[in-house]
């Protein structure tokens, strides 16, 4: 499985900085929300001219929720490669090496299987969505393409977490 | 089986799967899975799981977590915290114990812009221990005074904890960031007060610092005047219902890094790199959250958490006392698991029953932030600790065990005052339109 080691990893990266520019989009767009939607109450209050065309961005609301499912969603696998998830290991790091391999190996495995699941059910979920034409109230936006996203970010986690698993199995079995 | 049962079971399993050094939120998220399958039947519990995690991730009340964590970040990187620090040395340096209470202000002032502990412990090491350091401290007492005046990050806020508590209880976050101002001003004043009779004990732990003109006085205010206006902008915004915290978090971002840019401390290679710390944090956060919805969807089915709050409001023993025996799960809780997944983890049980023996939500949220503080600087998972110990590697881990100590005491007697007066809590959050 060591083979799919760099590209399991080159593909977290690259999604961890869509994550990022999705997080950089939604302070933008949520600031320039606010200040076009003061120019409206300081026209409505002076009928300052400068001020009469502001209008507020219709849909930010929508846009800034499809923007944060992209932040988390594509942050999971490189989250994953750096071991950045919270996890208690104090009784663990009691046991010997041999014990804490398999261990790894069985969470790993669980972690694994809730990934595939994820994946999975969001590529149906998607699907779902995409023939009942679901669509977002204000811009009209479909909801399909960013479940089938997570869908997507969730294959790269199982990617990352087959890795791992591929490198703590043969540890149960050292001699 | 009862579904009272499986839900019982599903908790054991939980607490089992915990310490195997599992993903909280994947434990916690598979586990909800295969509960909710088995008590519902398979195809909802594959269902429950997919709308599940696109509804937490796509949550507009979400959204605000990386923003306020962004805006942590960039404060950091562009070195808000270093002349926070430099602002209260300048003032109050030169008495003895003065760095040591400087840390504490510091450190307050930093959470009122950072929303975690990891980050105000961490981000406040780095600057005030080699000072520290270099005016003889006692080492002992310098990493307990950051680990521990780093915890006020999850009270004063923004606060990520506040925010998870707010969404996942329904409550207002305004409110609950407004509830945690006194009581983090009231802690904040506790920790000065713990090292000041500590010194006056033992003057040797933190000898006197260099003195410093009136003039150097007036010109170190500067530094607080950035962070007061975000605190303002931010705050302000919230209290006087012009913002909704995503909108005021988003500000609170472009402005510290508006702010950054102007002063030159902003470099590109240090913006992504907040960026990047930004986006791992979030994530991290965010899929505690979701694990914690999926498996708080098994408990409701079981009923476990509605049950176990009838039964306890049933109990013929005072609420004083039911509280204890929360607030000491908590605080057991704390010692062995970070402060967010300890919260995410009980929200579904405890909540319930501190309604049921009719307490203000807000109050028991910030009740519940103040224990988890004092989890987050006790052995053997003291989460603070380990961060601090990261900064300052030549300090031996006991060392700053011991240091905490005192501090904890602080906290155990704000906690008090707070379970007295709740008042504290409440006043606040009570002047909001």
């Amino acid at each position: 499985m060591g083979f799919l080691e760099k590209p399991s990893k080159g593909l977290a990266k690259i999604l961890y900085w869509v994550a990022g520019a999705g997080i950089v989009s939604m302070m933008l767009l949520t600031c320039a929300d606010i200040i076009l939607r003061f120019g409206v109450t300081v026209y409505h209050e002076y009928h300052w001219q400068f001020f009469s065309h502001f209008r507020p961005i219709p849909g930010t609301y929508e846009l800034v929720c499809f923007l944060g499912s992209v932040a988390v969603a594509f942050a999971m696998a490189h989250t994953s490669v750096e071991q950045g998830h919270v996890a208690v290991s104090i009784v663990v790091s009691l046991f010997p090496k041999r014990v804490q391999a398999v261990i790894e190996t069985i969470t790993t495995l669980f972690g694994l299987i809730l990934f595939i699941l994820l994946s999975w059910q969001s590529v149906l979920y998607a699907g779902d969505l995409l023939r009942r034409g679901e669509v977002s109230p204000t811009l009209q936006l479909p909801f399909y393409p960013f479940v089938y996203g997570i869908g997507f970010a969730s294959a790269a986690v199982c990617l990352v977490l087959l890795v791992d698993l591929s490198k703590c199995l043969p540890e149960v079995f050292r001699k | 089986m009862s579904v009272t049962t499986i839900g019982i079971i599903g908790l054991i399993v939980l607490v089992i799967l915990l310490f195997s050094n599992m993903p909280v939120g994947f434990v916690m998220g598979f586990l909800g899975f295969l509960g909710f399958s088995y008590v519902v039947n398979l195809h909802a519990g594959l269902c429950l799981l997919a709308r599940d995690v696109f509804e937490v991730f796509s949550s507009y009340g979400l959204t605000v977590i990386p923003l306020f964590v962004f805006m942590g970040q960039i404060a950091f990187y562009s070195g808000i915290s270093r002349r926070l620090y430099d602002s209260a040395y300048v003032l109050v340096g030169s008495r003895r114990g003065g760095l040591a209470m400087a840390t504490v202000a510091a450190c307050a002032g930093f959470s009122a812009i950072s929303g975690s502990t990891n980050a105000t412990a961490a981000t406040m090491g780095t600057v005030t221990l080699p000072e520290m350091k270099r005016y003889k401290y006692d080492m002992s007492l310098a990493t307990g005074t950051v680990a521990a005046a780093g915890s006020l990050g999850i009270l004063i806020p923004p606060s990520v904890i506040f925010i998870v508590y707010g969404i996942l209880t329904e409550q207002s976050i305004g409110k609950l960031f407004a509830a945690g101002i006194l009581p983090g001003i009231l802690l904040s004043i506790l920790f000065l007060l713990t090292i000041y009779l500590r010194v006056l004990k033992n003057p040797s732990l933190a000898p006197a610092g260099p003195k410093t003109t009136l003039k150097e006085k007036i010109k170190s205010f500067m530094g607080i005047i950035e962070t007061l206006i975000l605190f303002a902008l931010v705050m302000g915004g919230i209290f006087f219902g012009i913002f909704t915290p995503t909108e005021a978090a988003a500000a609170g971002a472009f402005f510290t890094i508006l702010m950054a840019v102007i002063r030159r401390q902003l470099t590109w290679p240090s913006f992504v790199q907040s960026l990047a710390d930004t986006t791992r944090i979030s994530c991290m956060v965010m899929v505690i959250v979701t694990g914690a919805v999926v498996f708080g969807h098994f408990m409701a089915v079981t009923r476990l958490p509605y049950d176990l709050a009838t039964w306890v409001s049933g109990l013929p023993l005072p609420n004083w006392a039911i509280m204890s025996v929360v607030i000491l799960v908590y605080l057991f809780g704390g010692c062995f698991m970070d402060a967010l997944a300890m919260i995410m983890l009980t929200i579904p049980i405890f909540f319930p029953v501190s309604q049921a023996l009719g307490y203000d939500p807000i109050w028991f949220g910030v009740v519940i932030v103040l224990i988890t503080e004092m989890g987050v600087i006790t052995p053997p998972v003291g989460v603070n600790v380990y961060v601090v110990s990261g900064v300052a590697k030549d300090v031996p881990l006991e060392d700053i065990f011991r240091g905490v100590l005192p501090m904890l005491a602080a906290l155990l007697v704000c906690n008090i005052l707070l379970l007295i007066f709740p008042q504290i809590a409440l006043f606040l959050p009570g002047l909001m339109r």
